[in-house]
């Protein structure tokens, strides 16, 4: 779609927009970040509720009020208390602690395989889209079995057989997101690529790395960095279903998925308690990401500005 | 028109070539070996392990065993089940229907929801109806479909007593006591895929009321009604048919996870069973035809394309 421009990327003398006047400076720190708050307010919640979730995971060992493997037989299948915030398991385990050490696992996953997927995903997709010709159609035609590919399937066929790695989950999970990311990036790449400062830069003599690394890349960013944030969302969703199937992490570890799976499954009628949480974790946090993905494509690019 | 069906065609089988290549190998290069697998659980001894690796092809190097793999697959034959002796290609026929019912009668019932929601939320833009309606899919893209569904059957039994019927009965042969059983995932399936619909079709609708030709067209004197029917819809259908391809194999992963919910005997149970057997043959088989059925899906698109845009018919 034409409407992917990136803002960044166009004419100084169009209004700037917010998202250009924070990245030039010019103001004081303090007061640019007022000035996001006031333009994306609920973005900012969301992503204020994203970093405590973030830090509550990451932190988890300092912050979990309990031993996320601690078994009390007498405390089982708590409702909410003062002592258990979100009640105990079938097995009497904290799940508050289960759920921050969940989030440690799954976020994890996700912002590794993200982060594999988006940095392959860039480096093929500029290049595809900076030097078309042949090498181009192959990397179309690669991005068609891609697109084809059905991530969750192929995820539990695998880690199924070759026992449950981590690293592997990873790696197919990052397979999965490769093809929307290679698409993205070549998009914006021919985008870019058809701007004079390219022919400009070329006339100067830079060579193909120098145009794709200096010039391409930092004003083809935009619709990457919003996919990649979108992508999170989509990675934590492949990995919460696959752990709620039973083969992703492995248990007595925590995990999201799992914690919805069997383990709240079979006590749902008497503690539906149990599955509220570990879901309400996923949704707030997938929610989170589609929302600053949203609020990011807004900022880069005003003219989709509520599209 | 012709050849572009014709190159659209080709595109797709080898598109299915290379996600079989991609398949195939995926499941060679599993370290360790999948008769080890086998074995340890089936305690063969080392002349049964020798025998299954010989029928399996797994002696030959990769492009060998590939190439015996496809041709037997292009006659319809995708083996035996390692465990049942069933020939794979009769039992991913019969489960087939079912999974495709699931996945049609989800996306009838996701366009339903989005089609009103999207025009909607694009002719009252910024206005309430919109934020409602961005609220709305914005909620569906966030919530883990498995979760929906497991909390509508454990609830729909808790409160409401309601559960569906047990045994799976066909809709060709009983297409009542099947609808009871199909209803209530494929709405929560619709609700779920409605919220990606509803966002592409919004902007896509606003993409185009702010081209000139919309102008022109109203300052012609076309009504509202009809602008919106012969020009605003018929122009955005192009992205919102992608975006049904492109959710394909989404709507077939979570097939997955919504047959084993409602125990719906499908393809996703299918190879639940077959990863749960460690059936080698059953999971390879299905993941092919799974990226085959999306091929072919995005090949529908793609030919929807010549239809929905003349251009499109012409250029090609």
């Amino acid at each position: 779609m034409a409407s992917s421009t990136p803002a960044s990327a166009s004419a100084p003398e169009r209004p700037q927009s917010l998202a250009q006047a924070v990245l030039s400076g010019g103001t004081s720190a303090a007061l640019r970040v007022a000035q996001v708050v006031r333009r994306y307010p609920f973005p900012c919640l969301m992503a204020l509720v994203l970093l405590l979730i973030g830090l509550g995971s990451g932190l988890a060992d300092l912050v979990a009020p309990a031993d996320p493997l601690a078994i009390n037989p007498r405390e089982r299948l708590f409702g909410p208390t003062t002592t258990y915030i979100m009640g105990t398991d079938a097995l009497g385990r904290d799940v508050f602690t289960r759920v921050l050490y969940g989030g440690r696992a799954s976020l994890g996953v996700s912002i590794a395989s993200v982060g594999i997927a988006i940095g392959i995903s860039t480096f093929v997709g500029l290049v595809s889209g900076a030097v078309s010709g042949w090498l181009d159609v192959l990397v179309q035609r690669i991005v068609d079995v891609l697109m084809a590919f059905p991530g969750l399937i192929i995820v539990i066929s695998l880690t199924a057989f070759l026992g449950n790695s981590v690293g592997l989950l990873i790696v197919v999970i990052a397979i999965a997101l490769l093809g929307a990311g290679i698409r993205v990036a070549r998009a914006a790449a021919i985008q870019v690529s058809s701007q004079p400062y390219i022919e400009a830069a070329r006339t100067l003599g830079a060579g193909q790395a120098r145009i794709i690394g200096r010039h391409i890349l930092p004003n083809a960013m935009p619709p990457i960095l919003v996919i990649a944030t979108a992508q999170l969302g989509i990675a934590i969703l492949i990995e919460a279903s696959v752990s709620f199937l039973g083969y992703g992490i492995q248990p007595p570890a925590a995990s999201w998925g799992f914690m919805l799976g069997a383990e709240a499954r079979i006590h749902m009628i008497e503690q539906p308690w149990l599955s509220v949480w570990p879901g309400l974790a996923i949704f707030l946090t997938v929610f989170s990401f589609n929302i600053i993905g949203d609020a990011l494509r807004d900022a880069f690019d005003p003219r989709l500005r509520g599209a | 028109m012709r050849g572009y069906l014709l190159r659209r065609l080709l595109l797709a089988a080898l598109t299915l070539l290379g996600i079989s290549v991609l398949v195939a190998g995926m499941m060679r290069t599993l370290p360790g070996d999948v008769v080890d697998v086998l074995a340890a659980e089936a305690f063969y001894d080392d002349r049964e392990k020798e025998r299954l690796r010989e029928e399996l092809g797994l002696e030959d190097p990769f492009f060998v065993y590939f190439g015996k793999w496809l041709g037997a697959a292009l006659q319809g034959d995708f083996g035996e089940s390692l465990r049942t002796q069933r020939s794979v290609g009769d039992d991913l026929a019969r489960r087939l229907d079912v999974t495709m019912e699931l996945a049609i009668l989800g996306l009838i019932i996701a366009t339903t929801i989005s089609v009103p929601l999207g025009i909607l939320a694009a002719l009252r833009r910024s206005q309430w109806p919109d934020y409602v309606a961005r609220s709305i899919a914005v909620f569906a893209l966030a919530i883990p479909g498995f979760w929906l569904a497991t909390l509508a059957v454990v609830f729909g039994a808790k409160w409401f007593s309601w559960s569906p019927p047990l045994g799976y009965q066909p809709i060709w042969e009983a297409p009542f006591t099947n609808l009871q059983q199909m209803w209530l995932p494929a709405l929560l399936f619709g609700l779920i895929l409605a919220g990606v619909q509803t966002r592409i079709l919004r902007t896509a609708l606003l993409d185009v009321l702010r081209q000139d030709y919309m102008l022109t067209a109203r300052a012609k004197g076309l009504s509202r009604l009809l602008l919106l029917r012969r020009h605003a819809l018929r122009n955005s259908l192009i992205p919102f048919v992608t975006v049904i391809g492109v959710q394909f194999p989404v709507v077939l992963g979570g097939a997955v996870v919504f047959e084993l919910i409602f125990a719906l005997p499908g393809l996703g149970a299918y190879l639940l069973d077959g990863i749960a057997n460690r059936d080698y043959v059953v999971v390879q088989a299905v993941n092919v035809w799974i990226a085959g059925a999306v091929i072919i899906t995005n090949l529908l698109v793609d030919v929807s394309y010549g239809f929905l845009d003349p251009r499109i018919r012409v250029g090609a």
